[in-house]
């Protein structure tokens, strides 16, 4: 697989967090996505030695959506396990559907608890540098 | 920005966008603000109340409360209410904290009483009342547990010795909404809520200890049994991970068939389908489910909340529940349209309920004066008992559900000192237990909208009525 470059950065909102995510490959959005929600839900002091794997499969109708599907369920996951997941180990990826293995570590406690990932303006589209972007809003 | 959005004035404390404003609002938006809340307001949080009026079913206007701010899909203190029977119901529209709400619980006791106990008071309520967020959980309850206290809401508990009898009579829908059922509540969802009853959550969630410091309405004070001086203790949270999976789940579903129903929206998160819908009918169901799972959560802090009493203050002094409202659900309700008694789907998101006198669902203690309605306030500044009014008939017997935020939690970390904070609560003499600073800032009063000008301006609109203002003596934010 080609080298996938993504940065995420954080936007300021009224009551929520929006994470912009820019990477020169789609399955980069679903990477930074990742890392950026783990960023914004614990402390590094927090994290744990134990690691932790999940896998996960997520269909959906197109990609923005599957987006966001895959980041609320991998949120889930996190809730349930007390632990973040930023990295995934991805076996298959298309516009509608993503299988893998998300890896992360068990933590102490949550600096930030995320109530959801939402649909709202995530629109995936490239940018004048030609890369691809999209902004997520996270209720917290 | 009057222009922009052809902004007209009501009347001081409403204005209205017309119907004309967009080609697909089916009704007008209008909100309830003072002349300074209207120009405050974002433009991003007017353009997602434009959008509310162009679900399918939505009757007479789209709303917004005087603490209106952006959110997604609807603004937070919004109100949609939706003909039956098919008129939309839409998880967006409820929230992801679905039945987030408030109690609160009054002490027999007054200030000087407590005084000396106070700080041992916050400690304890801190160690016992964890904010779910570290390993510091409860024990886990069995996937069958959480089934019944879907179902069975706050009642189920009171029943097994969590509580008191008026506990449930105090409670908006005696704290169990009938129409749940647990089926329809995934198991990822219940999952999440195994370690979580009895947890507040984090963000602006909070249990703060009061003081009654003034009384407007000597009257309806006496009848909701509150005095001057009086402590009491209001809670703040919802349904935590559960609620939160539950609207996650649904949306989910929603999403994908709102093209099956023809449904045009501008924003995927004010996805809906008819309300006799079966995906309708389910999302329904499931919400209830999650309202009842957060009245227990509520009824569960109380009970912890009473426990921290006994062993810091009294064993013979009680606690009792003055009220328990949500700010975040969808109900079934009847209101008068067009002179016609008419079944609607209210959905109130970040917005509270507030019925009138003589209304046959408020607690017959308070049928003569109308429903306690409890409005916090911010960190560090004064909440509000009001008691709901007739003339709120125009807005679905709706008010604000808080001050409502006026700056980003990053522009709040940005301009607010931690220190600089402490040292003002410290000045008034409020105790504070939260463990983190960031989130002391994120939640301090200059985030916030003026809490006197948002409830100067329900009581001017006719809204709700002020009954006593309450003032802060220590805040807790769980562990």
């Amino acid at each position: 697989m080609k080298t996938m470059k993504y940065k995420y950065s954080i936007i300021e909102h009224a009551a929520d967090i929006k994470l912009k995510i820019t990477a020169s490959a789609k399955e980069g959005l679903f990477k930074g996505g990742l890392e950026g929600m783990a960023w914004i839900m614990v402390e590094d002091e927090d994290i744990e030695k134990e690691s932790i794997e999940k896998r996960i499969e997520i269909s959906a109708l197109e990609e923005n959506i599957l987006l966001v599907d895959f980041l609320s369920e991998v949120l889930a996951q996190s809730d349930i396990y007390n632990s973040v997941f930023p990295e995934i180990e991805i076996e298959e990826f298309t516009e509608q559907k993503i299988i893998g293995k998300i890896k992360g570590k068990r933590i102490k406690r949550f600096k930030e608890e995320i109530k959801a990932v939402t649909y709202h303006g995530a629109n995936i589209c490239k940018n004048k540098q030609g890369l691809w972007e999209i902004t997520i809003l996270f209720d917290i | 920005m009057f222009n922009k959005f052809q902004i007209s004035k009501i009347h001081d404390y409403l204005w209205e966008i017309p119907q004309s404003f967009r080609n697909d609002m089916r009704v007008p938006a209008r909100i309830y603000a003072s002349r300074k809340i209207i120009e405050e307001t974002e433009e991003e949080a007017i353009i997602q109340l434009i959008n509310t009026t162009t679900m399918p079913g939505i009757v007479k206007y789209g709303l917004a409360m005087p603490d209106i701010h952006s959110g997604y899909g609807p603004p937070i203190g919004g109100v949609g209410a939706m003909l039956l029977p098919d008129g939309v119901i839409s998880p967006g529209f409820v929230g992801y904290d679905e039945n987030c709400g408030i109690r609160l619980l009054k002490s027999e006791l007054e200030e000087d009483e407590i005084q000396p106990y106070l700080e041992s008071l916050a400690t304890k309520i801190q160690e016992v009342v964890p904010s779910g967020l570290g390993k510091g959980r409860r024990s886990k309850l069995s996937l069958e547990q959480i089934d019944r206290l879907l179902e069975g809401g706050a009642k189920h508990l009171v029943a097994r010795g969590y509580g008191e009898k008026e506990d449930v009579e105090n409670c908006e829908s005696q704290g169990q909404i009938e129409t749940a059922d647990a089926k329809y509540v995934s198991d990822l969802a219940k999952r999440r809520g195994q370690d979580q009853v009895g947890t507040l959550g984090s963000g602006n969630h909070f249990i703060e200890i009061q003081k009654v410091t003034e009384i407007f309405d000597e009257e309806i004070a006496k009848v909701f049994g509150l005095f001057k001086n009086q402590i009491v203790i209001m809670v703040h949270t919802g349904s935590r991970g559960l609620g939160h999976q539950n609207c996650t789940d649904y949306l989910r579903k929603v999403v994908q068939v709102v093209d099956k129903y023809n449904i045009k929206l501008p924003d995927k998160e004010l996805a809906c389908v008819p309300f006799n819908s079966p995906e309708g009918q389910s999302f329904f169901k499931a919400m209830s489910a999650a309202s009842n799972f957060a009245w227990a959560n509520r009824q569960m802090i109380s009970h912890y909340l009473r426990q921290a009493w006994a062993q810091t203050i009294s064993k013979k002094s009680k606690l009792t529940l003055l009220y328990d409202v949500a700010h975040n659900i969808a109900k079934v309700e009847e209101h008068q349209i067009d002179g016609k008694n008419t079944q609607l789907i209210v959905h109130r998101k970040g917005a509270t309920r507030a019925f009138p006198p003589n209304h046959l669902e408020i607690p017959e203690k308070y049928r003569s004066v109308g429903q306690p309605v409890l409005i916090p306030g911010t960190m560090g500044t004064a909440s509000y008992v009001l008691a709901g009014s007739e003339k709120s008939a125009e807005a679905f017997y709706t008010v604000n559900h808080g001050a409502g935020r006026r700056m980003s939690r990053h522009a709040a970390i940005r301009t607010i000192s931690p220190e600089e904070l402490r040292k003002q609560l410290a000045q008034k003499g409020i105790i504070v237990k939260c463990r983190s600073f960031r989130g002391l800032v994120e939640e301090a009063p200059e985030a916030y909208k003026n809490i006197e000008e948002v409830i100067e301006t329900v009581e001017k609109a006719g809204l709700s009525k002020k009954v006593v203002k309450l003032t802060p003596q220590a805040v807790i934010k769980g562990e």
